[in-house]
């Protein structure tokens, strides 16, 4: 059938609008035929995202969900029901089709869906404004004030337009004829603006009504975690739920005809963008026990896994989910259909099969959908995914290294144990827990169990830290989340800093008093997450075999198939660095001739482990006859006493005695170069308890003068040896303060009503961090390689960094193999580092 | 009591079935034909060693009993360090050359390293261990972390394998008349080089009023299954079956009493080369002839293999 041939061009100006409205309503029709709206996806990716990539929420999380519902079906279901039909004659603006369609989208079965997915969209907002919210409590009248202008902005700008095109319009020069055909879409567009207005001014009335309940509420002291972000929300989600189209406002909007309210809206939406996104940093700094993500961009807790576990998870769920969202065609049923696959991965699968393996939930998934995200992001490949899929395997090889490193070196039984509850360093905290934290603002005990696991001596300093790293206290500080987050409420006296040392498979029952004082009392309760640091200096420890062939007799064996190269991987002691050695694929031919053979060195980050590390050097210990690294390499060759010269003689100890009426003496007092001060309080008296403890360090030569207080020190009458050993951390340069130069430490303090000033002891400044690593154990494997077994010692000639790699070219030919056709040598690396490894818990106590 | 009998009598049936079919029968080292001195077993019976303790490592060898005499088997320890060698209660780190005599009765072990045993024969059959006592290193030497040390090892011999090749010649009138004949290596010892014979077209013919030519074809290659190589040269003699069949010279080879004679170097072997020899061929009235080739291959071999120690330090 042949189509008719297109109408004339209108020879008057009324004929031409009249095309011109025909072709626009059947533009509308176009649009609203499509029976799924292309946003309402987005909300559920959005949903299944943060279900996967926050993991391990239980489904009774959403139980929260309900409210919403109720609230806005409590607005939209009577709309439908009563006004439905009337809504869907004034929309269509007499047309019938138009009128049928949007009958069939306030159909109640039609807006109870989009209620539900709204109230979703609602509730995971609330979450993630969370922080927001507590932020804003402070500033309350503010934003009164701000949501209050945003109404009378928009109130008046809207109806003001209305109104003017109503009367013709102000823009007189298009001309009267130009006019009547804006005239003709204005009153198409009356009706529909007129529906936008009615629901919202519903929305606007609920939300005053909602803002005048706090006001009543707040005076009986209700708590504003429920009502701002409540009310804030319901402004936010109406915005969107006006902008997206449940009452199809989203086809009415006057886009061409100016007015406030596109902008106003578009600001609304990418406030809210920023709010979230703001909001799901600071959600992940605070989730506990947030695993460490190793990555490219992960640094410490925070960042890594809020971008990495949502943005991943997101990426996985939009992939997973757009597999069957796309290829089923449009339609609620099929949408709806298309929902089952997702589901049961992420609700029933992953909950089913995680526990299995035994891997708690709650840690895993982030990483799962960051690992899934990243593979993803970066291949495509399903193959790829299903090998990130692949958890038992890569469980098996966690265990496996765990019990060939851990338990057969260490001697530690390991049978029958999980991964999770392995120790990755030296030290282990366990049962860490407060007690009596029932109200905030008293004191309440926090006692963990830390244990040495190692076989040799440690010397930790126990602490109670913030629970954030800097940097992610800096950036919260930054948005002002600094209140609800326990940045600042959380109080942490002196003594929960302990120094000591442990012995190997020594435990230490840490105990100490501390206090939650929130700084708002319009909160009913608040919880902190309690961190506990223990900070210790360890090192890594790796061995690579390295076999050298006869080039000849090589290339024999190759040719008969009976040698194959491959590369040896290095044996690394386990820890939170993985030392790394490498070399090339061995065994490795040697000539008659010279050449120039490289050993690379590097670290990373073992992805078992959490917490604070920093290298302090690296060392590369060659047989003898290796020889030495070349110089273009980035090692150079030193003598053990070169480097640590001898340490216990360099540290120097010096005592006060007889201070504060001549029974408080200090003794054991060591100031070392970066920064740390140890002493050992004593009195030869009754065991007492110094208040305002000042300690000033002071050198002229050094132009250096720092002082730092304790509120409180218990004093012993103890032995010298079992004095619990103190220590203070004054922050100065490292580069500023230089072993054995001389200082001048004094103590003053309060005690009873008295203030004591004890008499100055001058000493000279102990060597550092590298001392204390070189102390023990390391420093016999390393004395006993160096001197027994005729090792050369080599040192990093730079600062190390993380995943940097570092080289050794060595000179090598056919001399080494001594006449041989196989030789073997062994080489080490050793990374020293300072590590910090943190316990959490979470401290609720009710404001009072 | 008859059925008790009965019963215990089918337990014991049972367990000697079980016992010869997989304790006896399982265990026993039957050599293959390639190998003419097979290695038994190689390594330490202890598989995991703790540190800064002595162990012991054997390679036990076996002499084909169906072959011939292995003369100067040399069994060399390779790759050694970071173990040490224990002899005669001294530790050995660097090559050293033993002064005296072997303290364990191998018959030439004097001068040579101590990583090296050495024995001047072995009869067919025999069953030789070759062990050493190894210092372990210590657990600073390993940085106390699990080591596992792959040692590799040699064995070198020298060894004469014989094959005899039989080509049946036949009387062109014979083939005439439709009979047909085939060669065969009618007798081998068990060897790591291959030989394989053959003969131009599919027989030899002679005639009964003319003499007549023809060659013997063969070709040596050394099999991979042997894990093994030919050091130096490999001498082959070629008997012929009587003087009147042998050709007055053959380029590239010696004659010797009845034979021809020639080296191969290793590397010509390894292309698995063919020769060619001439074979005179004189008048015959009998109707078939049986040419036996008597051929011997002697030769030095170098088997390699490896084995893993693990030091696993004491746990504390």
């Amino acid at each position: 059938m042949q189509s008719p041939p297109p109408p004339p061009y209108p020879p008057s100006v009324e004929e031409y609008y009249k095309e011109l409205l025909k072709e626009m309503k059947e533009k509308r029709r176009e649009d609203i035929t499509k029976e799924v709206p292309d946003w309402i996806y987005y909300p559920i990716i959005f949903i299944l995202s943060f279900y996967a990539a926050w993991g391990g929420i239980p489904i009774n999380y959403f139980e929260l969900v309900i409210p919403f519902i109720v609230f806005f079906s409590l607005i939209f279901l009577p709309l439908a029901i009563l006004r439905g039909k009337d809504i869907a004659r004034r929309a269509s603006g007499g047309d019938h089709e138009l009128r049928k369609e949007y009958e069939r989208k306030w159909s109640i079965g039609n807006v109870l869906s989009r209620i539900i997915i709204a109230s979703f969209v609602a509730f995971v907002s609330m979450t993630y404004l969370y922080p927001w919210m507590a932020a804003a409590r402070a500033y309350t009248s503010y934003i009164f004030l701000i949501i209050l202008g945003i109404y009378i902005l928009i109130f008046p700008s809207l109806a003001g337009r209305v109104e003017y095109e109503k009367l013709l319009g102000r823009r007189k020069k298009w001309g009267i004829k130009r006019v009547r055909g804006w005239l003709e879409r204005s009153r198409e567009e009356i009706s529909t603006v007129y529906e936008r207005f009615k629901i919202f001014f519903l929305i606007i009335g609920f939300a005053l009504v909602g803002i005048g309940g706090y006001f009543l509420y707040s005076a009986g002291g209700f708590s504003l975690m429920v009502i701002i972000p409540f009310i804030l929300l319901i402004l936010i989600v109406s915005i969107l739920y006006v902008y997206l189209g449940i009452s199809d406002l989203k086809y009415g909007l006057p886009k061409k005809t100016g007015g406030a309210v596109p902008a106003l809206l578009y600001l609304s939406i990418l406030l809210f963008t920023f709010l979230i996104l703001t909001g799901s940093i600071a959600i992940g700094a605070m989730s506990a026990p947030a695993p460490q993500v190793g990555g490219p961009f992960a640094t410490g807790y925070g960042i890594g896994y809020p971008l990495f576990g949502v943005l991943g998870g997101m990426i996985f769920t939009f992939i997973f989910y757009s597999i069957f969202g796309a290829i089923i065609p449009k339609g609620w049923v099929s949408f709806f259909l298309s929902l089952v696959p997702t589901f049961i991965l992420i609700f029933w699968i992953f909950p089913a099969i995680l526990p299995i393996i035994n891997i708690q939930i709650q840690p895993i998934l982030p990483v799962i959908g960051w690992k899934i995200g990243w593979t993803w992001s970066l291949s495509w490949s399903l193959a790829d995914l299903y090998k990130t899929l692949d958890y038992r395997k890569y469980l098996e090889q966690v265990q496996a290294q765990y019990e060939t490193l851990w338990c057969d070196v260490y001697g530690i039984e390991c049978k029958g144990s999980t991964p999770e509850l392995m120790p990755t360093s030296g030290v282990r905290i366990s049962e860490f827990k407060s007690y009596g934290a029932t109200y905030c603002g008293k004191n309440f005990s926090v006692i963990a169990k830390i244990e040495n696991i190692a076989n040799y001596p440690i010397q930790i300093q126990a602490s109670l830290i913030n629970p954030y790293s800097q940097w992610m206290a800096d950036w919260l500080t930054a948005f002002a989340l600094t209140h609800w987050t326990c940045l600042e409420e959380l109080e942490v006296f002196p003594e929960c800093n302990k120094t000591l040392v442990l012995r190997p498979k020594q435990g230490y029952q840490y105990s100490c008093v501390t206090n939650i004082k929130p700084k708002n009392t319009e909160i009913s309760s608040l919880s902190c997450v309690l961190r506990i640091g223990v900070k210790m200096d360890l090192y890594s420890f790796s061995r690579l075999p390295i076999t050298f062939i006869e080039q000849n007799y090589s290339w024999s064996l190759q040719d008969l198939g009976f040698l194959t190269k491959s590369e040896v991987p290095a044996i690394v002691t386990l820890g939170p660095i993985k030392l790394n050695i490498n070399t090339e694929p061995q065994p490795i031919d040697l000539s008659e001739e010279n050449r120039t053979m490289y050993i690379f060195v590097s670290s990373g980050r073992a992805d078992i482990a959490s917490g604070e590390v920093t290298p302090t050097s690296y060392y590369l210990l060659l047989p003898r006859e290796l020889g030495n690294c070349l110089p273009e390499g980035d090692f150079s060759a030193v003598t053990l006493d070169e480097v640590v010269g001898n340490c216990k003689e360099k540290e120097v100890r010096e005592d006060i005695n007889s201070c504060g009426g001549g029974d408080i003496s200090f003794l054991d007092i060591s100031f070392h170069e970066d920064g740390y001060l140890f002493f050992k309080p004593w009195t030869n008296g009754n065991s007492t308890t110094l208040l305002y403890v000042r300690i000033d360090v002071l050198s002229q030569s050094l132009n250096y003068n720092e002082s730092k207080t304790l509120d409180r020190l218990e004093v012993s009458n103890l032995s010298r040896e079992k004095i619990e050993i103190k220590s203070v951390n004054f922050s100065s340069p490292k580069t500023f303060l230089k072993a054995g130069s001389p200082i001048t430490v004094r103590f003053s303090f309060r005690k009873g009503e008295r203030e004591y000033q004890c008499a100055t002891t001058s000493l000279k400044i102990s060597p550092g961090t590298y001392c204390r690593q070189f102390g023990g154990e390391l420093n016999s494997i390393l004395s006993n390689l160096t001197s027994l077994y005729n090792y050369n010692l080599h040192i990093l000639t730079q600062s190390p960094k993380e995943f940097k790699l570092y080289t050794c070219p060595i000179k090598v030919n056919k001399t080494l193999l001594e006449s041989r056709v196989f030789k073997s040598f062994l080489i080490y690396a050793v990374a020293t580092y300072t590590y910090l490894t943190y316990g959490e818990t979470t401290v609720s106590c009710s404001v009072i | 009591m008859r059925r008790r009998i009965r019963n215990h009598f089918s337990i014991f049936f049972y367990l000697l079935i079980l016992l010869l079919s997989l304790g006896c029968i399982a265990k026993e080292e039957i050599p293959q034909s390639y190998e003419d001195i097979k290695v038994l077993f190689a390594g330490s019976k202890i598989s995991r060693v703790a540190p800064d303790t002595n162990t012991f490592v054997v390679i036990t060898i076996m002499n084909n009993a169906l072959g011939g005499n292995a003369t100067s088997v040399i069994v060399s320890l390779e790759n050694v360090e970071p173990f040490r060698i224990v002899e005669g209660g001294k530790e050995y780190s660097n090559p050293s050359e033993r002064r005296k005599g072997s303290p364990y009765g191998y018959t030439c072990d004097d001068g040579k390293e101590v990583r090296t045993h050495c024995m001047e024969g072995i009869m067919p059959g025999e069953i030789i261990d070759f062990f050493w006592i190894l210092k372990v290193p210590s657990k600073e030497e390993i940085g106390k972390m699990v080591y596992d040390h792959q040692m590799y090892y040699t064995v070198k011999y020298n060894y004469v394998a014989k094959f005899i090749y039989r080509i049946t010649a036949i009387n062109e009138e014979e083939l005439i008349r439709g009979s047909r004949v085939s060669n065969s290596i009618i007798y081998s010892t068990p060897s790591p080089i291959k030989f394989e014979g053959k003969t131009p077209d599919n027989y030899v013919v002679f005639s009964t009023n003319q003499s007549r030519e023809s060659y013997l074809i063969f070709s040596l290659s050394v099999i991979p299954e042997a894990r093994g190589t030919v050091e130096g040269d490999l001498s082959i003699t070629v008997f012929y079956p009587s003087q009147e069949y042998m050709p007055s010279e053959i380029e590239n080879w010696i004659k010797v009493s009845e034979g021809f004679s020639r080296n191969i170097s290793a590397i010509e072997l390894a292309t698995s080369p063919e020769f060619y020899l001439p074979l005179n061929l004189p008048p015959d009235l009998r109707p078939f002839i049986n040419l036996d080739f008597r051929i011997e291959l002697n030769y030095t071999f170098i088997k390699n293999g490896n084995f893993m120690i693990t030091v696993v330090p004491i746990k504390i």
